[in-house]
């Protein structure tokens, strides 16, 4: 058995969710703050929940700026200054330097020329900056089943000559002036959906070390990655031992934790394929009694419902059916999640022996079937029920409703 | 494996099938930690070392007629999820006015257990809940 790098990622509600991580010139200030800059490179995984198009969506990814001053001129005291500021403008990625804070007119930006980011989709990207100053020091990209490498985008420079060195905090998910309430915020510049392992690097990536990075589509252990001494900051979004806690949202590298505003939990995302790692929690190879309920996928965080095996089916088992094997383990253990309040689902559990080659629907050792259900109420729920060793099982979507493509639905085995 | 302390009984320090109740948040009397939020992450709440049942004391000193409600989320490896827990024998959750409840429930092995306060009559002041795992 062994452990996704990725399960989990963090929903911004793009009104008020954000992460603020502690300001350090030296580590994300790329520039001497005069006329020389540095390299430097991000990426990150973005799921846009609406169609940024058609809703005009926009937001930020990470940031190193505070627009207060600029964009409010009535404000009484002035905003910390802007550096630099990676986001999508309508699906379209745009990566702005600024110069002089908090005049922020002086820039070097590039923007994609087109929107290549749509609702519903897991997308890696990343921008990347050889701290030249130069039109040509800036590219981004974008990789996902219909990108593959740097986006058409433009650069644009206005009396640029390098970053300025600010106090502005970094901010995941939007600006920092977000914390201000005196503050004029844009809702352009606060992020809408989900966000997982953003990583900085103090270094100008090559397009194969970003394809590197986004291994094939899976998310990266970033202590693998070729050049890990450039990585200068990895935060997980909701994995390994973060927690909805001040500096919850552990730097995996480096040591500076952010702290979540408005944000209440973690979403789990198994769609989001991942690399993985040996548990450091044993796990049971064999078929012999196990304590720790043991996934009846084969491996951990492999979800029934909603991950990479699909959607429950809607049939009822037959010959052919293959089911999960319990290795005769005691005790089944369901874990479902569906956040709708509007429909009915319900799920079935079949059994199978050898002893009687037949599926049918399962009965636990209280009688009753094994089964969940939920009526225009979302569900959350950890379940266990006594098999008593039954062979295989099987689950069917029995509802009114079929389940979203959004709920989860988990199963693992244990015996006592 | 065992270690001996300065009292006269022992306290497994494995993850062996242990028929003493062990406290989950540490030494014997430690009381567990209870919040009003939902747990978050895989290091949320208290590791179960596996065990079969968990045993929760509720100590009230309520100064009004609500509930105190506890409700218990399970959390295993193999989901990498926490959910609202409904053990074998039903929804675990412990539930007291003003006083002392001891309830044992089974909980089948799951890997992590949290602990939240979901009662009108908040979890606070002098309140207490201790919890312990135990396997036959």
């Amino acid at each position: 058995m062994s452990k996704r790098i990725n399960l989990k990622a963090i929903s911004f509600d793009g009104t008020n969710d954000y992460i603020d991580v502690p300001n350090s010139s030296e580590r994300f200030s790329f520039s001497n703050g005069v006329d020389q800059d540095k390299p430097f490179s991000i990426t990150c995984w973005v799921y846009l929940t609406q169609d940024p198009v058609a809703n005009s969506t926009a937001g930020s990814f990470i940031t190193k700026s505070d627009f207060s001053q600029a964009n409010d001129p009535n404000f009484p005291g002035l905003g910390n200054g802007t550096e630099w500021f990676f986001r999508h403008n309508e699906g379209k990625l745009q990566i702005f330097l600024y110069d002089s804070p908090p005049v922020t007119s002086k820039y070097l930006r590039r923007r994609a020329d087109v929107a290549t980011l749509v609702a519903n989709k897991w997308s890696f990207v990343a921008m990347t900056y050889d701290g030249s100053s130069a039109l040509t020091g800036l590219e981004l990209y974008q990789f996902d089943d219909v990108n593959s490498g740097p986006v058409a985008a433009t650069t644009t420079t206005n009396q640029y000559a390098a970053m300025a060195n600010t106090e502005t905090n970094i901010t995941l998910g939007s600006t920092e002036e977000i914390e201000n309430p005196a503050a004029d915020k844009s809702d352009s510049r606060i992020f809408e959906g989900k966000l997982a392992d953003i990583c900085v690097f103090d270094k100008e990536l090559s397009q194969a070390e970003v394809t590197e990075i986004y291994n094939g589509g899976a998310v990266k252990d970033m202590t693998k990655f070729s050049d890990y001494n450039s990585l200068i900051s990895w935060w997980k979004m909701g994995d390994d031992k973060d927690l909805i806690k001040e500096k919850g949202i552990k730097d995996y590298k480096s040591g500076f934790h952010g702290t979540p505003v408005s944000i209440n939990s973690f979403e789990t995302v198994p769609a989001l394929p991942s690399e993985r790692i040996f548990s450091s929690v044993r796990t049971q190879e064999s078929w012999g009694r196990t304590r720790q309920p043991k996934s009846i996928t084969g491996d951990h965080a492999i979800y029934i419902h909603g991950g990479t095996l699909g959607n429950l089916p809607t049939t009822d088992p037959d010959a052919n059916t293959a089911g999960y094997t319990t290795e005769n383990q005691r005790y089944l253990h369901l874990y479902w999640k569906a956040e709708q309040t509007n429909k009915t689902h319900e799920i079935t559990v079949f059994g199978y022996n050898y002893s009687t080659n037949t599926w049918s629907i399962l009965v636990d050792s209280s009688g009753s079937e094994v089964k969940l259900s939920t009526t225009n109420q979302s569900v959350n729920l950890y379940k266990v029920f006594e098999i008593s060793g039954i062979d295989k099982v099987y689950f069917k979507s029995t509802g009114a409703d079929a389940l979203l493509e959004t709920d989860l639905l988990a199963a693992a085995c244990s015996t006592f | 494996m065992v270690s001996k302390v300065n009292k006269d009984y022992v306290r497994h320090s494995s993850w062996g099938r242990t028929r003493q109740p062990k406290n989950l948040a540490g030494q014997h009397g430690t009381e567990a930690q209870v919040s009003t939020d939902a747990p978050a992450g895989e290091t949320a709440g208290y590791a179960t070392e596996n065990q079969r049942y968990l045993h929760l004391l509720l100590d009230t000193d309520t100064d009004n007629s609500a509930n105190v409600v506890i409700t218990v989320w399970a959390y295993s490896h193999a989901f990498g999820s926490w959910g609202a827990l409904t053990g074998v024998g039903g929804p675990v959750t412990i539930t007291i006015d003003d006083g002392k409840k001891h309830g044992v429930f089974e909980i089948s092995g799951v890997d992590r257990v949290y602990f939240q306060s979901t009662g009108n009559n908040p979890f606070g002041g002098a309140d207490k809940l201790f919890a312990a795992c135990s396997t036959f």
